[in-house]
Formats: structure tokens, sequence, C-alpha cells
């Protein structure tokens, strides 16, 4: 007798058939994946971070790794919303795959431009990065203001009619009000976390071992500070959550749920293995199998606080 | 590309500071050719959390073998020169789109520095039967890998930093003589970035055709993080680990 578990979950009407899913930047537009996976597979796809137009990043280095982890700081390349809307997205969709288009910008008005154009297209939800600097506001990021939180998603909600995820960045003070903005605008999920600024030196050289001097923090070594975030978003906010920040095994998928994550998405763990995601899917479900749990949903937000 | 465990077969210290290890795979050594690369696991950790990317050395297809020469640089490199033999490590490869070695009938240069020289052993295999190879390796001390090189070339020319052995200097002193007498029509260079740049000036002013092979630090060495990616000369942006690592010097700019 094989017992039967459901893993699709609901992200603020973003159906999906289980809850992994792989997080923009870390896994390219997919394609780069399927020597090792079928990637139609996975609950969803959040592509490469967008821009309006093509850019081409900083210079190398612009990866380092750290304990338990790595720098990043590739700035963003991308081919532009429209290469993807053309020669990307297609063959996603025809692959079966659940797309969730990750947009960057400069200014709201970039944002907004993209989810028109992104809104017409077949992907299925947009997820909102707001860690990018707002070249109009002094190059401050977007996601460190709560009052810019809440502006840019109302204005982006007009464009769209597809599901808006918000992706927080964790440099900040006071995430629980940030995601407060988020939700008031009108965002149906939030994704966090994004990575954390970091800086790393070559002693010998005295200087940055990244070109740009500083980059993101990704990998195991940041798990803690996203289970910390995701638990204090749970609380305030009632829109689902996609919780992400140095998974690499299904213990640290059961964490992110118990916390009040309806989903995850895998990062830089798939730069060591390129098929973990699939693993973990599997490991998921045994485990729900095993501890007698029918419904992946059962997991979320049941931590017993102190 | 595949992603597999692999028996090391053997793990020796050739010199100083540089170590020699036999990988078994029939999968991987099957699909390999001349200039790519594997992505090392070199623990079952957390740390050092990343592969680190390796060129595969020779690729012994009956044997179903791949050899890697490696210097110990730091953590992921020290930890692989503890591997004993029999224990099981973690590869993806090959990967990256290798030397181009459609060759016949030319006078080839084969220029190597310090560990770079490490990928010209294959490729000076798929080469010399065809075409006249002229190999050129410089080191900072002690040589090593000669006797392999000289297995597959016509003329081999060493160069030593400290004078250890050969001609004093560096390996690029004197090459655009060599080149001419040679009448080279391509060169293949693997090496520091200095090196690579002073061969893309030289192969530019000689006007001979020149494929460079890069190094950049990775994550994920599959294409897929953009983590190597660097501006070629027509601006268009190029993945090392995938669009490379080996290219054409004119492609290339080589900024330090
Ligand atoms: C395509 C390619 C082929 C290579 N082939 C060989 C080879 O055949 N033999 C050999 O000895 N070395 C080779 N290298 C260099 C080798 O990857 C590094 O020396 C090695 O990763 C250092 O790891 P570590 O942990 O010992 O050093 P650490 O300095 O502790 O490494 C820290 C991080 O920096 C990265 N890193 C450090 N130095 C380099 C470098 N020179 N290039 C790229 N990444 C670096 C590491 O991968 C790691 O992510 C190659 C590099 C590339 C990109
Ligand atoms: C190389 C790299 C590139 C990334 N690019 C983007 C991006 O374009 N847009 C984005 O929203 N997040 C980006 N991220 C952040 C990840 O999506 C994720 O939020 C973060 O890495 C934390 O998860 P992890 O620890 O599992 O990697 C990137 C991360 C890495 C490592
Ligand atoms: S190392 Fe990830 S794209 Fe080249």
């Amino acid at each position: 007798m094989t017992k039967s578990v459901n893993l699709s979950v609901d992200i603020g009407g973003l159906k999906i058939n289980n809850p992994i899913t792989t997080a923009s930047g870390t896994y390219g537009f997919g394609r780069e994946y399927e020597n090792y996976m079928d990637i139609s597979k996975l609950g969803a796809i959040m592509v490469k971070g967008l821009t309006l137009r093509p850019r081409k990043g900083n210079k190398t280095p612009r990866v380092v790794e750290t304990a338990s982890g790595m720098l990043n700081s590739v700035g963003l390349e991308n081919p532009g919303v429209e290469y993807f809307v053309e020669n990307e997205l297609p063959y996603l969709k025809k692959k079966g795959v659940t797309v969730i288009a990750n947009i960057s910008g400069n200014s709201i008005e970039e944002y907004c431009e993209m989810s028109r154009i992104l809104d017409k297209t077949s992907c299925d939800a947009i997820e909102m990065n707001i860690s990018c600097p707002n070249v109009k506001q002094g190059g401050v990021a977007f996601g460190t203001d709560k009052d810019v939180v809440l502006k840019i998603t109302k204005k982006v909600r007009k464009y769209l009619t597809k599901p808006l995820i918000v992706k927080l960045s964790p440099n900040v003070t006071d995430i629980k009000e940030i995601a407060v903005s988020a939700e008031k605008g009108g965002a149906d999920g939030i994704s966090l976390i994004n990575t954390l600024l970091g800086m790393a030196v070559d002693i010998k050289t005295r200087r940055p071992i990244l070109r740009n001097n500083v980059g993101g923090l990704s990998g195991p070594a940041v798990k803690p500070v996203a289970i910390r975030m995701v638990w204090q978003v749970k609380s305030a906010v009632n829109i689902p959550i996609i919780g992400m920040g140095g998974i690499s095994s299904v213990e640290d998928i059961i964490e992110f749920l118990l916390v009040g994550a309806s989903a995850v998405s895998i990062g830089t763990a798939n730069f060591i293995n390129p098929k973990i995601s699939l693993e973990l899917l599997e490991e998921l479900e045994k485990y729900l199998i095993e501890n007698d749990i029918r419904d992946v949903n059962e997991l979320v937000g049941q931590i017993k606080i102190y | 590309m595949f992603m597999e465990d692999c028996m090391v077969k053997s793990n020796e210290r050739i010199v100083d500071g540089i170590y020699k290890m036999e990988l078994i795979n029939e999968k991987i050594t099957n699909q390999s050719k001349a200039g790519q690369f594997l992505q090392i696991k070199v623990n079952k950790f957390d740390t050092p959390l990343l592969r680190r990317p390796i060129s595969i050395n020779e690729i012994k297809i009956d044997e179903s073998t791949l050899v890697i020469y490696y210097k110990v640089v730091g953590k992921g490199t020290k930890i692989m020169a503890d591997i004993k033999t029999g224990e099981v490590i973690n590869v993806i490869g090959p990967l990256g789109t290798g030397f181009d070695i459609d060759m016949k009938n030319k006078n080839i240069a084969v220029v190597g520095g310090g560990i770079g020289i490490a990928p010209l052993i294959e490729l000076c295999k798929s080469l010399y039967k065809d075409n006249n190879v002229f190999t050129y390796l410089g080191f900072y001390d002690i040589p090593y890998l000669v006797e392999e090189f000289k297995k597959y070339g016509n003329e081999i020319e060493i160069s030593t930093v400290t004078g250890a052995a050969g001609k004093k200097g560096f390996v690029t002193g004197g090459l655009e003589k060599a080149l001419l007498d040679n009448k080279i029509d391509i060169i293949y260079a693997c090496g520091p970035n200095a090196m690579l740049k002073e061969l893309k000036d030289i192969a530019g002013s000689l006007n001979i055709k020149c494929q460079l092979s890069l190094e950049e630090r990775m994550a994920c060495g599959i294409g897929a993080c953009l983590g190597c990616s660097i501006e070629t000369t027509d601006g268009e942006m190029k993945k090392v680990c995938y669009d490379g690592p080996v290219f054409w010097s004119n492609e290339v700019m080589l900024n330090d």
C-alpha cells in the first residue's frame, strides 16, 4: 500500500504542484540544469533577475567562497525582459515549467513597465526584487524604506493580473514593517531572503576579492538569519511566504515550513549539486509519509514558540 | 556532462606543492576532450562549500581514467592532497568547450606557465600525430611533467624563473623569435594572466592565431550563476565555464 500525500501549495493564487522552487539568479533560465534533472518536476522556477534593458553586470571576480557560504556581485547580468519573453519563456512553458519572472529596476517606472510587458505573457507570476538601488533616490535600495515599498507595490500591482510576490532584502532593521508595506500595497505573497551584504579581503594585495568591493552573501551561513526573518514576517502578515536562504537538506526545508513558509526556494545549493532540488523533493515526500503527515500545508507555521 | 562519483586510483606528490591524481569514471572519461575541466567536490561537507575547477590533464579511454595535476594553494586543494587511493569523490564533467584540435599539417606552438601546463598534455597528445608541435614551458623553480611532454612533441624548451633548469626567466622571453623561426601557424596557451596577456600581444603583432585557456573564480561551473562572465572584444558577455575556458586571443580583453 503506497500512501499518498498532498504536496501542492497555493501562493496567493499561484498554485504549484509542490513547494520546491529554485531561487532567482541561481538557476539561470532553467536550461542550464536540464543535463542533470527534469526541470518540469519543480514547483516553480524563479528565473534570473530581469531588467528592462539588457545588462552586462559587474567585472570579475564576481564570486568568492566564504565560511559555509559565498559572496556574489554578478550585478544583474541578463539579456533584458524582451529577450526573455521571446527566447526563454516559450521554451520553459513548452516544457511544462511553472515560471516566476524575477524583475529588478532602477526606478518605479521600470518596474511598472516590466510588469506591463510580463502580464501579457505566459509566465505564471512575478517576483519583484526590491533589493536594487533606487537611482532617483540616491541609490538606496527600494526594499529598505517601508514607505517606498508601499508605493512601489501599489503602483506595480496596477499593471498585474498575475500573482505578485515581493522579494524582501534582509539588509534592513525591521523586516516586519517592510513585509506589512508589501501586503498593504497588494502583494499576493512574499519571498525572502535575498542576499546579505558582505565583503571579503585579500590580505596579500590588501584589496577586496570582489571587483565590486562588496557582494551578497548566500549559502548555509545565512540560514539562521533567513529562518528568523521568515518567522518574524509570518507573525506580521497574512499572505503566503516563500522561504529561502541556505537550504541544502530536507531538514532545512522543514525548518522553513515550521516558521511559516508555504514554499521554499533552493539557491546556492544548486551550484554544488545541480539536481539537489529534485532530491529534496523526494526526501520531503518521504519525510511526510514517514511522519504520517498527509498534507505539506499542515506543517506551515507549526513552530511551538517559547 | 555528468555528475558522478569517481574512484581515486592514485594521488601522489610530484614536486613540492604539485600533485597528480587519477580518477576512474567511464562516463566522464568517454566524453572528455583536451582543454575541458572538472568541478570537483573535495569532500562531503559544507566546508569548503563550492566545487573546485581543475583541468583535465590526460584522458585514458582504455582505463576509463582521467588524470589531473593540481597545485596546493588553499583549503580545497589541501584537502585534495590528503585523499587516499580507493576513496570516492564527486565530480561534474567534462565542462567547457576545450581547445580547437581540428588541425592538420600545421606548425603548432604550445605555451604553458606554471600549473597552467596541466591541460596541455592532452592537447599535445591530440595534435602531435598530424602536426609539428613545439612546446614552451615556464616554471618557477623545479620543472615537472616534462618527460610526458617529450612523448608528444617535436621540440621542447624549458625556462625557469630561478634558473634551476633551462633558460632563466619567463617562458615568453625570446618567444617571438622562436615562433617566427619555426613558422608557427597557431599558438595554444594556458598559464598565469600576465603570461596570457603577453601572448595575446605577441600573437596579435605577429598575426598568428592563438587560443588561450582562461581562469576565473567560479561558483557553479555549468553556466548558471554568471560568476565567471567576461566581456569579449565585441561587447558580448561570455561564460568562461561554458563558452570557454578556451577563447581566441582576439576575442578577450584580459584586464587585470
Ligand atoms: C577552468 C579552470 C581550470 C583550472 N585548472 C587547474 C588545474 O588543472 N590545476 C590546478 O592546480 N589549478 C587549476 N585551476 C585553479 C584552481 O581552480 C584553484 O587553484 C583552486 O580552485 C583553488 O582552490 P583552494 O580551495 O585550494 O584555494 P582557495 O584560495 O582557498 O579557494 C577559495 C576560492 O577561490 C577559488 N579560486 C582560488 N584560486 C583560483 C584560481 N586560480 N582560479 C579559479 N578559482 C580560484 C576557489 O575555487 C575557491 O572557490 C583551474 C581554474 C579554472 C577556472
Ligand atoms: C549568484 C547569485 C545570483 C543571484 N541573483 C539574484 C537575482 O538576480 N535576483 C534575485 O532576486 N535574487 C538573486 N539572488 C539571491 C537568491 O535568489 C537567494 O535569495 C539567496 O541566494 C538566498 O538563498 P540561498 O542561500 O539558498 O542561495 C542571487 C544569488 C546568487 C548566489
Ligand atoms: S561559474 Fe557559474 S556561470 Fe560560470
